[in-house]
């Protein structure tokens, strides 16, 4: 797969360097070592003499195990992970399974039955796949569930209860948003604007309410931006009628970093980390009003265009370009620091109509209900566009990985499109029986789907 | 980054000794620590603190960690600390008690069951315990919850309705009075206006005569004057004459005319549909868009109680109670149903005034054209109340 000029990071460490996600077990190590001390230490407010519980024990040997096993930290390739909504944001990876077949002799590595509905897509840290689900008669029971990428075998399941208002249109879930992770936490939200910060463990870190400390926020057909993490910070956008307002939280604490008002209108759009040439990292939040990119750390305004993106499909970095769908899909120059970007070309044709644009190279696809439109990043020519015969109505962004795009509908029929250059051709069909909304993941050459109900891995 | 990787394998080499004998060194101060039942006091009361904005989440993190790391057999201590705490803190307590769980392996199941069936203990670690219980050995949870279909637990009830309605279901094909019999029974326990719903949906296929209405005990009779004025949105925020009055005496004068938008209004009996219990404005009110209408009932109370005023309303809304303004809401066509917005109040003993203000917008889309509103009272609980009663 050819990649622009300039790859975007997804992972961005407080010191403010950039590195991209090979770099998260190193970073996930050096907090492990420093979280024990923290710990250790703010434990002796306590004053408690704890039992010797598995972990415990386990954890200094683990830490010590982390030094003398160090020749392989750090030796993850970029496709081993997979940490939120689209993955590094532009929905794409280096590996994934050539075919989909759920038959006796199919690919299906293993499938797991969820607790609860879902339409957030599943998130890969190492070997956890992490999935979240809402039950309960209004969705109000959260679930958060790791499962082994390798076997399937459920690891862990937490189990909350919203705050917010859990209401949703029939065909989405309270699950709504993606998960993130930092590589070391897992931060999952819901429509219900209940977000829970849980070590890979699964143990609690600490648990927000933004839908109790901000009463009318949300709305009752349901919300579904996903959050993203950034310089230390979680940012999330909570637009509604009501309280409408994105969020910086610090990952590490919980509290709020910064808050700032947003248009009164609902928004489904979500979040999108940008890098800048001098090592600045932006974070641009769309809405039907306008464009505005903020510090992460500092929720200060960077840069604001006066109009209006999409509602529901995200904007996705593409090197030095940012795409944003909206009545027209337009890619904005992110090559200069320090400037309000410019719009480098628009194209009404390339508009998707639910999904996010995804990323391969120097081409990216628009998926506009069973039609999937190729062009150039570069300069928004059309390139290819095709009916997806079978293909019914979409809400989930694809994933990519070398020129084949994986494409699910919301009756459950999967297919695996390949760009043959000037022209598109189906080399895959799967029908999984279950809605499916949520964007699949790409890690470790794997593909998991979250269905309505069940957890999916194709090898 | 290599370079950051090979300074990282350096520092790491020199530390790694260092780094065992701190380790050791803070084990052995954790074993000399004595009085411990008073620190996970102290780390119980840490994680209750906790509020909204990440109000109290200092201490509470490092808390969280600790009480983690207890033996299942503290599990009784933790839930006792969840008693009568906020929503936030008992997602705290919920966490780190299946946190617990993972950690320390299954709970011993006995001491969670007494737990749960001990109706001293508090509704929130009940309601914890019994989830535990069900995950842990759902034939166990089966067992139990048949007996806890009145539980004073919500959360507890809830679990014990669910399966009750489904018990009924199993029923409806080979033994329709029995399921008639359990629908019923069910029905007198059940709080959640989705579980109500089904009962007397299910109800309604086996012949049986029960609406929406009656079960929830909405409230169907009103008086309506309207339309004032709502262009541009700002009839919300406008006080109105009846809500002036309202406001001031908590009545209004049901005899007396308003200066409305197209002219002079005056108050009119409405009635809320037999099944749902709908009070449609569009209907009464010729599709009237840009518009407010003022609702008024008076509902009489046998003594001073606390309820809830629960209302289902697809437009932007107010609602006061004896005056009093206590819930609102500026949210138009995105979502509705039975208990939507839920506000706590109190009934006076004898005659009680409600007011509603129900704002339609100007939306010209085919699915905003719906101007209607459901409302109720009910105890803490969700148990409808009537007028009278």
């Amino acid at each position: 797969m050819v990649r622009p000029a300039r790859f975007v990071p997804f992972v961005v460490l407080k010191t403010g360097l950039c590195f991209d996600v090979r770099c998260v077990r190193v970073f996930s190590f050096i907090q492990t070592v420093k979280n024990f001390f923290t710990r250790s230490s703010s434990m002796n407010q306590f004053n408690l003499n704890v039992h010797h519980s598995k972990r415990r024990v386990m954890l200094p040997l683990l830490v010590i195990g982390c030094f003398l096993n160090q020749s392989s930290v750090g030796s993850a390739a970029d496709s081993e992970n997979w940490l939120g909504f689209r993955g590094d944001g532009t929905s794409a990876s280096e590996i994934a399974p050539r075919s989909l077949d759920v038959g006796d002799q199919g690919n299906v590595a293993w499938k797991v039955t969820m607790p609860g509905k879902s339409v957030a897509g599943p998130i890969v840290i190492g070997d956890r796949v992490i999935s979240t689900s809402s039950g309960g008669q209004e969705g109000e029971q959260l679930f958060v569930t790791a499962v082994s990428l390798s076997t399937g075998q459920k690891l862990w399941e937490q189990s909350f209860r919203s705050t917010g208002r859990p209401f949703c249109h029939p065909t989405s879930a309270n699950a709504a948003p993606s998960p993130v992770s930092d590589g070391e936490r897992v931060f999952a939200f819901f429509s219900s604007n209940d977000l829970i910060c849980l070590s890979l463990e699964g143990d609690l870190i600490w648990y927000r309410g933004l839908g109790y400390d901000y009463p009318k926020a949300g709305n009752d057909i349901g919300m579904a931006s996903s959050p993203i993490v950034a310089d230390g910070a979680i940012i999330a956008q909570v637009e509604a009628q009501g309280d409408s307002f994105a969020i910086g939280i610090d990952a590490a604490t919980g509290g709020n970093l910064w808050r700032m008002a947003r248009p009164r209108q609902s928004n489904w759009s979500s979040p999108v980390v940008i890098d800048r040439p001098d090592d600045s990292v932006e974070v641009v939040l769309q809405s039907g009003r306008n464009i505005v990119a903020v510090d992460p750390k500092r929720g200060n305004v960077k840069w604001i265009i006066e109009e209006g993106a999409d509602k529901i499909a995200s904007g996705t970095p593409a090197g030095e370009f940012l795409l944003l769908p909206g009545s027209e899909m337009m890619a904005l120059n992110i090559g200069e620091s320090a400037t309000t970007p410019e719009v480098v070309w628009r194209n009404s044709r390339l508009s998707p109509r639910n999904a996010s644009p995804v990323l391969n190279g120097e081409r990216f696809y628009s998926l506009k209900g069973s039609v999937l439109v190729a062009a150039n990043v570069e300069d928004g020519e059309q390139v290819w566009q095709q009916r997806l015969s079978g293909l019914g109505s979409t809400w989930a962004t694809p994933v990519v990985s070398q020129g084949r795009l994986y494409i699910f509908d919301q009756s459950g029929v999967g297919l695996i499109v390949e760009d043959q250059g000037d022209s598109a051709q189906t080399i895959a069909e799967v029908d999984l029986g279950e809605p499916v909304l949520a964007s699949p993941a790409l890690a470790q050459g794997k593909l998991i789907v979250r269905t309505n109900q069940t957890l999916y891995c194709f090898e | 980054m290599i370079r950051s990787e090979m300074k990282l394998v350096h520092w790491t080499s020199q530390s790694s000794r260092l780094l065992v004998i701190v380790m050791l060194l803070l084990l052995s101060t954790n074993s000399q620590r004595v009085d411990a039942a008073d620190s996970i006091d102290a780390a119980i009361e840490a994680i209750r603190q906790v509020g909204t904005e990440g109000k109290g989440f200092e201490k509470a993190l490092p808390a969280a960690e600790v009480l983690q790391d207890l033996p299942s057999e503290k599990l009784s201590m933790v839930l006792d600390g969840a008693d009568g705490v906020n929503p936030i803190a008992e997602n705290w307590f919920r966490g780190i008690v299946f946190g617990i769980a993972q950690q320390s392996g299954t709970p011993e199941l006995k001491s969670l069951q007494d737990y749960v069936l001990d109706q001293q203990n508090n509704a929130i670690g009940r309601g914890i315990a019994m989830e535990l219980i069900t995950r842990e050995n759902s034939s166990m949870g089966t067992t139990m919850l048949a007996d806890l279909l009145n539980d004073p637990s919500l959360a507890i009830r809830e679990m014990a309705v669910e399966q009750s309605i489904e018990k009924a279901a199993a029923l409806a094909d080979s033994k329709q009075e029995d399921s008639v019999a359990v629908y019923r029974e069910t029905l007198k326990a059940a709080r959640h206006p989705k579980q109500l719903s089904r009962i007397v949906e299910s109800l309604g296929k086996l012949g049986e005569t029960v609406t929406t209405a009656d079960a929830f005990s909405l409230i169907l009779n009103w008086k309506s004057i309207a339309p004032f004025d709502n262009e541009g949105g700002v009839g919300f925020e406008a006080t109105y004459g009846p809500e002036q009055q309202f406001a001031k005496a908590g009545m209004v004068d049901l005899e007396q005319q308003h200066e409305g938008k197209n002219g002079a209004v005056s108050w009119q009996a409405v009635e809320g549909s037999d099944d749902e219990g709908l009070v449609d404005l569009a209907d009464t009110y010729n599709k009237e868009k840009g518009a407010v209408a003022y609702l008024f009932a008076e509902f009489e109370s046998s003594d001073d109680r606390a309820v809830q005023a629960r209302l289902g309303c697809i437009n932007a809304n107010k609602v006061w109670v004896n005056g009093k303004e206590v819930m609102a809401t500026e949210v138009y066509h995105s979502g509705s149903m039975l208990d939507q917005y839920v506000a706590p109040c109190d009934l006076r003993k004898g005659k009680n005034t409600i007011l509603l203000k129900i704002c339609q917008n100007e939306q010209e889309e085919s699915w905003a054209q719906r101007w209607e509103f459901q409302f109720r009272l009910t105890d803490p609980t969700g148990k409808g109340l009537q007028s009278g009663q």
